[in-house]
Order: C-alpha cells, then structure tokens, then sequence
C-alpha cells in the first residue's frame, strides 16, 4: 500500500514534470513553424508599413529599436533606485515599523498588474507639470500625445520592475559571506566604502542578474507600452533618430516595441498580417532566451568560483 | 603616525589615562551579553605594549568575544551589550565620540578562518592602504605590498603570482596573506583569533615565528587552543572559563605555577 501511494506521487512528479517541458516545447516549435519562414535579413531591418496586403508590411525594425530603447531607458531608470533600495535593506535598514512598512510596500508593488502601472503612469506624465517628458502631437492643438513617450513608458517600466529589481539584489548583497566585511571593517575601513569597494563588487554577479531580470520583465511587457508608448508602428520623433540632435525628441515622443507590434499586426489587434506576428513572437522569445542564458551563465560562474 | 585621538579630544579624564606599567590597553570589568545571555562576566585585563598576550580557555567560555570587543567587531551583532571600560592609549574605546573606524585602523584583526577578499593577491594586500591614502604614489604602494608580505614570510611563495585571486592560495598561504594585509595598514595592535587552527604544523611554525618578531614593534594579542603554542610565544597568559577571566600573569608564571585549581587542570589537559 505504501510503495503504491509512493509510486502515484511519483508518476504524478513525473507526468506534471514532462507536461511543463511540454508547454515550454509546443511554444517553441509553434513559433518556429508559424513565425520561422518570415525571418529574413529584410524583416529584421525594414519599418513596418501598413498594407492590406501581408507580403507589403515590412520588418520589424522600428519595433526591435524600440524594445532596445525602452529596456534600457528603464533599467537605467530602475537600477540606481532599485539598487539603493536594496543596500538600504541589505545594509542599513533594522525593525523598525518604518522598514516593515517599506517591505510590506515593496511586495505589494510586485503584485500589481502592469496595466495599473501603466495607467497610473498615464495618470500622472498628462499633468501639465511634466510635460517636459512627452511631445505634442502634430495636429493636434494645444493638446499632448496623451503623455506618451519613450520616456514615460520607461519611468512607468521602472516602476513596475522596481521590485523584482531591488530584491534580487538585496537577496545578493545578503548572500555575500559576513567574513568580507569583518575584514574590511578590521583593517578600519568604514562602512560606506566597505559597501561600495567589498560588498558589491563581491555581490556583482547576482546585481547583474537582477538586471537582466528586470530587462526581461520590460522586454516582455505589453500593458504599459500600448497605454504609455501608445499604437505609432514607427518612430515618431524627427527622423533620422540617429543624429545626436534628434536624440531627446526621439526619446519625448513614441514608437513601439516588439510586444505591442505582436498586438497590432495579429487579427486580434488590428492588423491582417499574422505571420509576421509570428515572425516577432519568435525574435521576442529568443531575446529573452538568451537574457535567460546569460543569468544561468552568471550563477554557475560565481558558483564556481566560491568553490 | 596617525596619533590623532580616537575620542579627537585627546586624553580623557577618566582617570586611567596613566596606567601603570605600560600597558597599551587597560580592559576594566567588562560584562557583555548576545541578548539577554551573559558572555564575559566582569573581566578585567592589562594588555601589554610590544608582547604577545595569549589567551587559552575552553571552547565558547568567550576568548574569541573578548577579542571582538577590543576592535569593536561585535559592533556588528546587534544584540551585543557591553559594559566596562576598554581603553586604548588611555582613551575609552567605547566612549560615545569615539571613531570606532580609527579603533579599527589601529587594532587590527587575523581570524580564525583565512578570509582574503575575492581579489587578486596583490590588492588583497594594497586594498586598505589604498583606502587609507587614496592619493597614494603605485610606487610607494607596491613597496609596502612587498614588504608586508616580506613580514608575513610569504613574499617568495607568491612573488610570481601576485594577480592571482587571493582565493587560489593554500589556506596557510591565505592565513599569511590575511596578517599581510594587517601589517599593510600599519595598526598599533594585532588580534588573531585561533590563526593558526586550520593550518599544518609547518605553517604553524612559519607563522609563530612571524608573531615573534612582530612582537618587537607591535602589540599581539592572540587566542589559541593549542597549549604548546601558548607555552612557546606568550609573555603573558590568560586563562577564560565561563566568560570569567580565571588567572592572568607572566605566561611562565601561569604554566609553571598556577593559582588557580581550574587553571591547572585545564593545563594538564583535563578538560576542554
Ligand atoms: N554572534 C553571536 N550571537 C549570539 N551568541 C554568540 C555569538 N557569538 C558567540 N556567541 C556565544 O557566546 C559564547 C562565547 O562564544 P565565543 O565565540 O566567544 O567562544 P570562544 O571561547 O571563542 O570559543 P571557541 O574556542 O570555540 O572559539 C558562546 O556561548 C556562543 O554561543
Ligand atoms: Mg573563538
């Protein structure tokens, strides 16, 4: 009787075991069968173009450089924050109900749906107080793109990973044996610059992966870039984005990223070419594969060499 | 050097400033507690300017709190309370104005388990001075790296590997990278907590050779378990029971003669 119920709990560890694998493998292959045939150097590098006709919409280009912008605005934006949130809990912080309330904070943050984030973001970058961070639209008069930009998005991108962010990192910092800082506290070093000198350059690896974390989390979200971003396929600062002195308008004004092209271009948006939808997904996902890679490179990396 | 007072107001009027026979520091009743257990129970202790002082005394009867109090490092455990004075130089450590970060420059510290940074060899040892000075010349800089590493009879094992992580040293070489990196900083006192308990006697030797002649410039305070190595290096001994400090005197006077009947018996091996 017993050895039975032993092996139900086994095939039942087994069987959900294989079904996750499975999920994880469907996604893959399905997106390699349906999106894989439009991969091409062409999609990669052309401007989606808006066309009845499938085989006239372009690439991708616009919303690929859009995720790239609106990652790293945001982890930049994220990271000095996330991290001195993180030294303060790690470091500092003692049980006070100040420091419960701020945890108590930090995790009700984590649970908040991004679309709240996002229209919460909305809510405040329309003020006419930071206007700073979004341009008018053309056209328009006197009126705002609806506060959105690259910009907002990114604030509102910090915002929301903020969180994840700072507990990663706090979670390093803790992880780095007390013996470090007994010896840089008897060799009379202070404080700080044991923090900044030992500590974090011994918890780098694991900040990294809290980095790549939160870009992860920004590459992959959807609900903040369609309220913050807005629905423009292309660019809409003066072009050519590249030219340093179009730098800050590019960044005022909006775009779109590969989650919201995902959208748009499905029939569930609005859009009539789902192959190339496809096509997104699967460079989205490898994106993201790969982020994954290097956090999973990192960790065995730094166990290696606390061994 | 640096002979700025700790309390920045010089000596304090506290009384003991001139303690009689030159000691370095004056440890005066001290009781201290992990929350609400009692650790060291109203220890009282002359710590001598250039001897080694060694401290013996069975396992978790406080050596190694007692040493953690003389540098502050219990600091660090929040739910650590002391009282008494400890004085260094005749100035109350302890004292509400007193810049624990200048203690610590001036008593240094060896632990019981090597613990060099995740640096290279050569950083491991430059690091605190670097911080101490951070306009330092890189020539003036590798002269002290190399003879402090002179001084912790490890320049030849590591003088072709001074970018190699501290890290990939033996864990003698570590242990002599660690008092290195002490002697880098240049304190007045060092502390060594069981240094040489993981070792093999061979390092052992190197390193109660090293505390010996540290002994001329610098005042050492070392705990050690292992009874022979009290006998060969100390000028004075201290023996810890309980968190009491049992005996103290010349360290020949306490193992050729003790007082005490606990003394005795742990010396002839009977507990601990
Ligand atoms: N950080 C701490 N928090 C709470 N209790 C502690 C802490 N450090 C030490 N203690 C307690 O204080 C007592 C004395 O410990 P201590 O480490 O000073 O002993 P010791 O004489 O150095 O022993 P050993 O020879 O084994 O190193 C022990 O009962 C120990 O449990
Ligand atoms: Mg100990």
């Amino acid at each position: 009787m017993a050895k039975k119920r032993h092996f139900a709990g086994y095939a039942a560890c087994w069987v959900s075991g294989v079904l996750t694998l499975l999920v994880c493998l469907a996604i893959i292959i399905f997106l390699v069968l349906k999106g894989a045939h439009v991969l091409n150097w062409r999609f990669l590098t052309e401007d989606p173009r808006p066309s009845l006709n499938e085989a006239l919409t372009g690439g991708i280009l616009a919303p690929l450089i859009g995720t790239v912008f609106l990652t790293t605005l945001g982890i930049c934006f994220a990271l000095p924050w996330a991290l001195a949130t993180a030294i303060y809990l790690a470091e500092y912080a003692e049980d006070t109900p100040w420091v419960k309330t701020l945890r108590t904070g930090i995790d009700v943050l984590a649970g908040v749906p991004t679309i709240v984030f996002a229209i919460f973001g909305l809510a405040i970058f329309t003020h006419p107080g930071l206007a700073f961070f979004s341009t008018m639209v053309e056209g328009v008069e006197n009126a705002r793109a609806f506060g959105r930009s690259f910009l907002v998005a990114a604030f509102t991108m910090a915002m929301m990973v903020l969180p994840f962010v700072a507990k990663s990192i706090e979670e390093a910092i803790r992880a780095v044996p007390v013996t470090y800082k007994e010896a840089a506290f008897a060799l009379g070093i202070s404080k700080w610059r044991t923090i900044r000198m030992v500590i974090l350059p011994a918890a780098a690896a694991g900040i990294i992966t809290g980095v790549v974390l939160g870009i992860g989390r920004i590459a992959g979200d959807t609900a903040i870039v369609w309220l913050c971003l807005g629905g423009s396929m292309t660019l809409t600062g003066p072009q050519p984005w590249w030219e340093p002195q179009n730098w800050l308008a590019t960044l005022q004004n909006t775009g779109s990223t590969l989650t919201t092209y995902i959208f748009y271009s499905s029939p569930a948006g609005e859009g009539n070419s789902p192959n190339k939808a496809f096509g997104a997904g699967l460079v989205l996902i490898v994106i993201i594969l790969a982020l994954n890679a290097v956090v999973d490179y990192l960790g065995r990396f730094t166990r290696l060499k606390e061994e | 050097m640096q002979q700025t007072g700790i309390t920045g107001a010089g000596r304090n009027a506290t009384g003991i400033g001139n303690n009689p026979n030159n000691s370095k520091i004056m440890v005066q009743d001290i009781s201290s507690w992990y929350g609400a257990q009692p650790v060291l129970k109203e220890v009282s202790m002359p710590i001598h300017a250039k001897s080694i002082t060694g401290l013996i005394g069975p396992s978790g009867c406080g050596k190694s709190t007692f040493l953690r109090c003389l540098n502050r490092l219990n600091d660090l455990v929040r739910s650590f309370r002391l009282q008494g004075t400890i004085t260094l130089d005749g100035e109350d450590i302890y004292h509400p104005d007193a810049d624990v970060v200048l203690v610590r420059r001036k008593v240094g510290m060896v632990f019981q388990h090597p613990n060099p940074f995740p640096m290279s060899v050569f950083d491991n040892v430059a690091f605190g001075v670097r911080e101490h000075n951070r306009q330092i010349k890189k020539r003036e800089l590798e002269e002290i790296v190399v003879e402090s590493l002179q001084k912790a009879n490890l320049w030849e094992e590591v003088k072709d590997k001074l970018q190699a992580s501290g890290l990939s040293l033996s864990g003698g070489q570590q242990q002599r990278l660690c008092i290195a990196r002490v002697l880098a900083v240049m304190p007045e006192v060092i502390l060594l907590d069981e240094p040489c308990s993981s070792l093999d006697p061979v390092s052992t030797a190197k390193i109660e050779e090293l505390l010996l002649q540290l002994k001329n410039s610098y005042t050492v305070v070392v705990v050690t378990h292992n009874l022979g190595q009290a006998r060969r290096i100390s000028d004075y001994l201290g023996f810890f029971l309980d968190g009491r400090l049992v005996e103290y005197g010349a360290a020949a006077e306490v193992i050729t003669n003790p007082r005490e009947k606990a003394t005795e018996d742990y010396l002839a091996g009977n507990f601990g």
